[in-house]
Order: structure tokens, then sequence, then C-alpha cells
């Protein structure tokens, strides 16, 4: 039966007898003679060969298994171990990720409000204290103002009493443009959660800038709490804190109350023993400036108290488009699931623009780690080749 | 009671396959290593090295690419010639091959040493097809699998090896 290799005709007989012979029909007797001196030329397997070989095979080759080179690759246990292992480091690389651009800035921002209340050393003047770019001054700057002679006056006819403070505060903060709204909620419900109140709010955003400014009050007592609060809003540009001391104020305005109440006492007393009607006349228009000094003194009181009780807190919030870092924050701080969603996007885009990025980088070394094991493939087998040729005949 | 009687537990733990393949064709690889570089310490050490290579490799091995003695006969020829290329020298067309040959019948002497005159002339590469064919008993395609060339051309060249190995018997 002829197949169809390709060959001529001739050489497959030929080939075809010969596997004849080679299976045992002695058709050629010629193609037999060569078969039979070819096979008793043919060197027997050494004893001590093939006892080494039964040895090896019996053993499973030994010395093979340590010279595996990806072998422990394909070992079952071995390939879901690394796959766990990569993917927890995957998790902990997208964990440490979102975590760093989250609520990172937030340490800074509470250590900042920790440790800017100021304290007044000098009745009758005021204290300001800045922190700007998260630094805060160590000195505070003093612009004292010299006691008046009135309220020189005041004081020493007063008993001494507890120091009257007006505080006031400036906070600019910065937040992402799509944050601004969020944080200027969050600044109105600050304030009103420490028992403060807006004065005066203005909020404006745009595509691509936006600004809100706030005019608070607060209560004094509770500035800082409500520094360290506002602050965590967003990203501290700037803070500026002022003081002044307004005792002098306060015990002049209640200096004068006591004066004129006590001549509005002693005018009744008079009116009380008047007889004629001119002095009725006179003391009643003595009554009613008393009165009035009373009503003045009453309101500087009043003022003094509401400002010392109160401070005054001018907050700006600024929208930078470039600020993206506190987009991990949501309202007063917290981190929401919303955001972290948000987060786990951003985290997954960027993984993604970094693995084009390397797979753009990759491929062409791919290619070429790929020519040259070609090229080192072709070599080998060339140089495997050549080691058939003969040697030249030595000169 | 009677004494349980252990037997003891087989080391090799592989499937018989690669144990069947290496029992049939030890010899045969041996004998084709030894055409190619004739020398028996270098052959004993490179059949050696061969079946290593085809234990560690043996779950590469792919039916659809070839046959098992093939792939076996593969990996001997690129062991022995990369032995050939690490001595940096054609083996000796003469070895001690006719020192061993037992010989066949000895109806026609002149003849006999007429063809293994006639074997120790051929090249290197002329040598290989006669152990592949004659001693190993591949057929052309696996031959043209194991030196890496078309079935076509190996059975070309094979044809020309026996051409001249019969017009040395007849020249006798």
């Amino acid at each position: 039966m002829r197949r169809n290799t390709g060959l001529d005709p001739i050489v497959e007989q030929e080939l075809e007898a010969l596997d004849a012979v080679l299976t045992g029909e002695r058709g050629d007797p010629e193609l037999a003679l060569i078969a039979d001196e070819v096979r008793a030329t043919a060197p027997p397997m050494p004893p001590g060969l093939a006892l080494r070989l039964e040895a090896a095979a019996a053993s499973g080759f030994p010395k093979a298994e340590g010279r595996t080179r990806l072998g422990w690759l394909r070992r079952p246990p071995l390939l879901p171990a690394l796959s766990a292992l990569a993917a927890v480091l995957l998790a902990l690389v997208v964990g440490a990720s979102v975590l760093r651009g989250g609520p990172g800035d937030n340490g800074t921002v509470s250590q900042l409000g920790g440790g800017t209340s100021s304290e007044l050393s000098t009745p009758g003047g005021a204290n300001s204290e800045s922190a700007a770019g998260g630094a805060t001054s160590a000195a505070p700057t003093v612009a004292l103002a010299p006691p008046t002679a009135e309220d020189a006056d005041a004081i020493g006819r007063q008993a001494p009493g507890p120091r009257r403070v007006r505080r006031a505060a400036e906070l600019i903060l910065s937040t992402p443009i799509a944050e601004l709204q969020d944080t200027s909620d969050a600044v109105a419900r600050t304030a009103d959660r420490l028992g403060g109140r807006v004065q005066r709010s203005d909020v404006s955003a745009g595509d691509e800038s936006g600004q809100a400014t706030f005019d608070l009050r607060i209560p004094t007592a509770r500035l800082d709490e409500a520094l360290a609060a506002l602050s965590e809003l967003g990203h501290v540009q700037s803070r500026t804190q002022r003081s002044q001391d307004i005792t002098a104020r306060f015990t002049s305005a209640r200096s004068r109350l006591h004066d004129a109440r006590a001549e509005r006492r002693a005018l009744l007393r008079a009116l009380a023993e008047a007889v004629t009607s001119q002095e009725n006349a006179s003391i009643n228009a003595r009554l009613d400036i008393a009165r009035a000094r009373i009503a003045a003194a009453k309101g500087d009181l009043f003022g003094a108290r509401r400002a010392a009780g109160l401070a005054r807190v001018n907050v700006t919030v600024v929208a930078d488009p470039n600020d993206d870092e506190g987009a991990g924050l949501g309202d007063e701080g917290r981190w929401t699931p919303g955001q972290a969603l948000d987060d786990a996007v951003d985290v997954l885009s960027v993984a993604a623009g970094v693995a084009i990025v390397a797979l753009a980088a990759a491929i062409p070394a791919a290619l070429l780690a790929l020519l040259a094991l070609l090229a080192w493939r072709v070599y080998r087998r060339r140089s495997r080749e050549l080691a058939l040729e003969p040697r030249a005949p030595a000169v | 009671m009677p004494a349980l009687a252990v037997a003891p537990e087989p080391v090799n733990t592989e499937p018989p396959a690669f144990d069947a393949l290496y029992r049939e064709h030890a010899a045969d690889v041996f004998a084709y290593v030894m055409s190619l570089l004739r020398d028996r310490a270098s052959a004993e050490d490179v059949t050696m090295a061969a079946f290593e290579r085809a234990f560690r490799r043996r779950e590469s091995f792919d039916p659809r690419r070839g046959t098992e003695r093939a792939w076996l006969f593969g990996i001997a020829r690129n062991a022995a010639l990369d032995e050939l290329r690490r001595r940096k020298r054609v083996a000796p067309l003469l070895g001690d091959l006719a020192d061993d040959a037992e010989g066949g019948e000895q109806d026609d002497p002149l003849r006999r040493a007429a063809v293994r005159a006639a074997l120790a002339g051929l090249d290197p590469r002329e040598r290989e097809l006669v152990s592949l064919k004659f001693i190993a008993g591949l057929s052309n395609a696996e031959i043209a699998d194991v030196i890496g060339t078309s079935a076509t051309n190996a059975g070309t060249r094979l044809h020309r090896v026996v051409i001249k190995l019969r017009e040395a018997c007849r020249e006798a």
C-alpha cells in the first residue's frame, strides 16, 4: 500500500522494503544483511548503566526533583496559597492607599485645634494668635491698649471682679470643590451643635471655583472646641485668634449703672420731700436724665456681657479644584460608605492607569524577551546541529 | 497468631507509563547516544541525564506533537549534542563499535565486513539516521520529529544512507 508522503515512488518503495525487513519480513536479502549487520554493531547497554537506571527509576530520579525550575508552581497546595497571598497583598495595598488618601490630614488638623487656645496675660489689652499653613506661632503677638482714664476711674471705684475677655477668631479652610456645599453645611451644624449661631453666611459655588463665608457667634467657653471641630472640616490654610480684655468696659458700665441708680434713688427721695412745683419739675427732669443714664449703662453692660460671652468666628471655606485630599471625608470628618465607594473607584482607576502604563512598558519588553528567547533557541539549535558536522581534517 | 508480613513500600510512586517507557527504550537510547558520541563513558552519563530530563519534563509531553518515543529520543539527542558541544569536538568516525559487534550469520563475511566499513565511514548525521531507524526502530515520522525536519526530508536522507550501504554491500 502506497502512502501519500510526497516522496519519490522509488524512494518510498525502498523505505517500505526497509520497514518490512526491520519488522521481520525478510523480503530483500541485501537489506536484511545490512539490517543484521547494523544491529550487530549496536553496543549493548552496559550492566552498570542498567543498574544505575534501575535504581534511579525505582527512586523516581530523586536528583531531578531538586532541579525542577518551575515544577514547584504545579504543586496543588502551593498555587492557591500563592494566589491568596497575592490577593491579601493587593488588599493591603488598596487599603493603605485609601486610608492614606482619606482622613490622614485630620490628625494634623486636630493637633492644630488643640494647641491654639490663647490665654490673656495683660488686662485691658488685646491678644492675637495666628496659625497659617499648619504651623502655630509660638509667641503670640500682643497689642495692648493702655487703659483710659475712665477705665482707671471705674476700676478704682469698683471692687475687682472676674476678668472679661472678648475673643474672636478667623479660619480659612480649603476643600475640594465637590465638597464645598457639604463643608458649608457642616460649618453651620458645628456652630449649632456648640450652642452658637450663624450671624451671616454667604455661599457661592461654580463649576471650577467657589467660596463660602460665615460669621459665627460661638459661646466663648466653647471657642477652642469649635475651632478644633471646624478645623477638621477641611485643610486649614490659616487660623487667627484675637482676644481683648474688656473688663474695664464692663466695670465702667456697671459703675455708671450703679451711679445712675444711686442718683435715681436720691432723686426719688428728694422728690418725696419736694414741696413746690418748681422743685418737683426740676427733680423730675433730673430723674429723666438719670433714667437715661441707667438705660445707657444697662445697654453698655449688656453689650459687654454679650461680647465676653460670645466669640466671633469668621470662617472662610475656599473651594480648591486641585485639592482632592479631603475627598474621603464626609460630614464632620466622618468617612461614609458612599465616600468609601468613591475612594475604591478612585483607587481602582489609578490602579488601572498604572496597569496600563506598566503594560505599555511591559509589552515591548516582553516582545524583546520573546525575540531574545527565539534567537537563543535558534542559536542553540544551530550550535547543536553544528556539533554533528565532521571536523575539518587537521593540516 | 501469625506475624503479619510487612511488604516493602514501593519508593517510586510515579505512574507506570514512564517506567514502561524507560524499560522499553533504555537500551535503544544508549545505542543511539553511543552512535553520536562514540564514547562509552560519556554515552552512559548522557543516557542517564537524558532519562532524568525526560522524567523532569514528563508533564510537558504533548501527544499531539508526536509519539513518546520521538519525544524521548529528541531529549536524548539534545543531551548528546550538548555533550558534543561541551567537548568542542565531533565524535570520531571510527569507534569501538566494531569490537563489540557479535556478528550475524557468517554466511557472507566479505559483504558483512564491507557493510561494517561503510557504517564506519558514515558521517554523524547519517550514522544518527541509521541508529534511529535500524536500532531504535523509529518510523520516518518519528525520526523527523527527533532531528527536527519533515518526514519527507527524513525519508529522503534515510534512503540515501541505505543506497550507500547497498553500494558498499554490492562492491564487496
